[in-house]
This record gives structure tokens, C-alpha cells and sequence, in this order.
């Protein structure tokens, strides 16, 4: 089945042959060129719109999710100063001199010394009683004095030093117990109710300006359709 | 020398015409289409169609230059792309259908001689079948294996055998003819 020599001398003959196109084809295929060029760069403007509009996209999404996160600092900031602010009474105010001082000290320092108070307190309590029964013991001592008058002369100053130290210590104790009460959990919890009740209004508020203005728009575009159609 | 030049001249060329220089592909087609639009003439018998699938496959062969690899001959290329478009555009058409059969035999066309001119190779051709022709033309005159035409067209590799053993036979018929009314016989 090969090519045959009649076969061989069509094929010699042909591949020779050469005929010439028309004038105008050279222009024809130009103009198609051309044509396919101006298609390619529409095609990579159209990528480079979606891909512009997905970035717009996502950028609006982090500022409006952005923003929603300063807004609650700010009014978070804005309230603790409402809720120091209101109450004029003059221990608190001596509390937020206190708390406005202690940032100054060092920490370590304040818990010693908040220990130590509460300590104190406690043994304050036992103090509170032990003068009475220092007393009695006193007078139990005084009587026993009578007695034995050495044992008088050394009694005395310890009491008396003991009431003064006992009086420094309800002193520290009821500044301390004020300044506890100040710094309450129970008004930190208030101030956070408080503030989440602020920001669940604030950001419906802005939702609801959203939606606002989506229906306006939409209402609008439904009119003008309705007015259209009716012309 | 010379060669080396021609060849580095061409690559030249090639390159400027895949960055859709203009010049260098206008070059391409100049020196290209009168060969091209001959071998789209071998499948299509109206010279205007020709010229059209000419266009459209130098279109094909602007927009895939970027693929040559170099690695053949350039006009082998481009030529393999006309084919390709002929071929389409024939079975777009629908003007071919190929009967599936395995049968085919061996004819006695080797006794033949003749010296025909292009035009009469051409009109002889011009004869046969669309079918017939298509299979004649990829056989013969391109040089494709029945198993690649059998690939290109889609059909049975005995198939293709029978059809040229078919258009064999035809040519052969008609060649006589030419010969017994060129001898005044008929």
C-alpha cells in the first residue's frame, strides 16, 4: 500500500506548487490580528475589576469590624470616669486619692501592706477586747497592786501603749475597710452591665442605620421602577 | 554559513512574531502562504474557501506560535496546522461520511505512467469524492500512516485502507479516461 511512483511524482509536483493568495488577505488576517490583541488586555482588565472589587470587599469588612472594636474602648474609658466621678462623698474621695496614689507604689508593697492591715484588723478585734480585759486585768492587777506595788508601775505604760497602738490600727483599718468597699466587685460588675447595655444599644443603633438606608435606597429604586412601568 | 544565518534569521523572526510584531509575522505569512494555500487547495476545490481556511489557519498559527518548540521543521508545522483546518472544515460541513469496512485489496496502480502538469494532478484529484480525496491527500501527498489518519478522522485503520484502495481505483479510471481523450480514443 505504499506510495506508488504515478503517486510519488503527484506528491513531487504539488509540494511544489505554490499559489498566490488574493491582495486583500493579508489586510483580512491583519484586521483579525488585531482584533484578537484588543480582546486579550479587556480579558485581564475584567480579572483585575473582581479582583478590586473582592479587596474593596474586604476592606470594608475590617474597617466596619475595626471600628465596632475602638468604639467599645472608648465608651469602656468614657464610663469609669462617669462612675468615679458621680459620688462626692468625702471618704470616697479620700479612696480615690488613695487609688490614684497607689499606682506610684509598688505593687509587692501594697499587698504587704493590705495584709498586714487585714491582719491587723483581725487582731484588732481580739485588741478591741483585750483592753477590756486588760482592764479588768488592770484593775484585777490594780487590786492586786494594792498588794504588791512593783508589779503596778510596770502594768500601766503597756496599757497605754497598747490603746494608742489599738487606736493607729482601727485608724489604718477603717481607711483600709473604706478603700475595700471602694474597690467593691460589686460596682466593677455594675460598670461592665453597664457598659455591655451601652454597647448592645450603640451597635443596634448602627446596624439599624444600615438597615435604614438599605430600605430607603431600595423603597427609592422601587418607586421610581413602579413610576416607570406606569409610563 | 549561510544555513546557520538562515536559521538564526528565522528563529529571529519567530520571536518577534510571538511578541505580535507585526513586520515578522507579516514576513511569516509572505513567505508561507503561496505553499499553504496550495495545500489547503489539495482538500477544498473552490479557491475562495481556500483562501479563507488560509486565513483562519495562519490566525491558528500567530495565536499558538508561542508553542513551537523548534524542534522540527517550521514549515512542517504550519503546514500540519492547514491540514488540521482543512479537515474541520470538511467535517464541519458534514460532506464526508466514511463507510466502516475492512475490506479493502490491492489494485494494479503501479502499471501506470503518465506526465501529468500540476493542474491536471490537481484535476484528477479534483475528482474523487471528498472522502476519497481526504484520505488520498493524507496518504499520498502528506505522507500520514493509516493509523494516524485513522486518529485524525475518527475512523477504523481498515477503513482508511479501503477508502484509498477506493480512491485508487477511481484515479486510476479517470487517468485512463484523461489518457484515452488525450489519445482521441473517446
Amino acid at each position: 500500500m505504499e506510495p506508488n511512483k504515478l503517486e510519488k511524482e503527484f506528491r513531487k509536483k504539488l509540494s511544489e506548487r505554490k499559489i498566490d493568495p488574493s491582495a486583500n488577505a493579508w489586510d483580512r488576517l491583519d484586521a483579525m490580528l488585531t482584533v484578537a490583541e484588543e480582546k486579550k488586555p479587556k480579558r485581564n482588565y475584567g480579572w483585575m475589576y473582581m479582583a478590586a472589587s473582592f479587596l474593596g470587599f474586604l476592606l470594608i469588612g475590617t474597617i466596619f469590624f475595626s471600628q465596632t472594636e475602638e468604639l467599645i474602648d472608648l465608651r469602656k474609658n468614657e464610663v469609669v470616669y462617669e462612675k468615679i466621678n458621680p459620688v462626692p462623698s468625702s471618704e470616697e474621695d479620700v479612696v480615690i486619692e488613695k487609688d490614684y496614689l497607689i499606682p506610684s507604689v509598688n505593687k509587692s508593697e501594697i499587698v504587704a501592706v493590705v495584709s498586714e492591715v487585714k491582719n491587723q484588723k483581725k487582731s484588732n478585734s481580739k485588741s478591741t477586747v483585750a483592753p477590756k480585759e486588760n482592764s479588768e486585768a488592770g484593775n484585777n492587777q490594780s487590786q492586786v497592786a494594792e498588794n504588791s506595788p512593783n508589779n503596778n508601775v510596770e502594768v500601766v505604760p503597756n496599757i497605754v501603749k497598747q490603746d494608742m497602738i489599738s487606736n493607729d490600727r482601727q485608724l489604718v483599718a477603717a481607711a483600709v475597710s473604706s478603700a475595700d468597699g471602694n474597690v467593691n466587685p460589686s460596682i466593677k460588675v455594675d460598670a461592665r452591665n453597664l457598659l455591655s447595655q451601652v454597647d448592645g444599644e450603640l451597635e443596634l443603633s448602627f446596624r439599624e442605620k444600615i438597615i435604614h438606608t438599605v430600605n430607603k435606597n431600595y423603597k427609592t429604586v422601587k418607586v421610581a421602577l413602579a413610576n416607570r412601568n406606569q409610563e | 554559513m549561510k544555513v546557520i544565518n538562515l536559521h538564526q534569521e528565522e528563529y529571529e523572526i519567530i520571536r518577534l512574531a510571538v511578541e505580535n510584531n507585526r513586520q515578522a509575522q507579516q514576513m511569516i505569512y509572505n513567505r508561507f502562504s503561496p505553499k499553504m494555500l496550495s495545500v489547503c487547495r489539495q482538500y477544498i476545490k473552490d479557491i475562495q474557501f481556500a483562501e479563507d481556511l488560509l486565513i483562519t489557519a495562519f490566525m491558528k498559527v500567530f495565536v499558538n506560535l508561542k508553542n513551537f518548540e523548534h524542534k522540527g521543521s517550521f514549515e512542517g508545522w504550519i503546514r500540519k496546522i492547514m491540514v488540521n483546518e482543512c479537515i474541520s472544515y470538511i467535517r464541519a460541513q458534514k460532506k464526508i461520511s466514511f463507510l466502516e469496512e475492512e475490506y479493502y485489496k490491492e489494485d494494479g496502480f503501479n502499471n501506470i505512467e503518465s506526465d501529468f502538469n500540476v493542474n491536471e494532478i490537481q484535476f484528477l484529484i479534483d475528482t474523487l469524492p471528498e472522502g476519497y480525496r481526504m484520505i488520498f491527500n493524507l496518504f499520498v501527498i502528506e505522507g500520514y500512516k493509516h493509523h494516524e489518519i485513522a486518529g485524525m478522522l475518527g475512523i477504523n485503520e481498515g477503513t482508511s485502507k479501503s477508502q484509498l484502495s477506493h480512491a485508487r481505483k477511481m484515479l486510476q479510471e479517470q487517468i485512463l479516461k484523461l489518457k484515452n481523450y488525450g489519445n482521441g480514443t473517446e
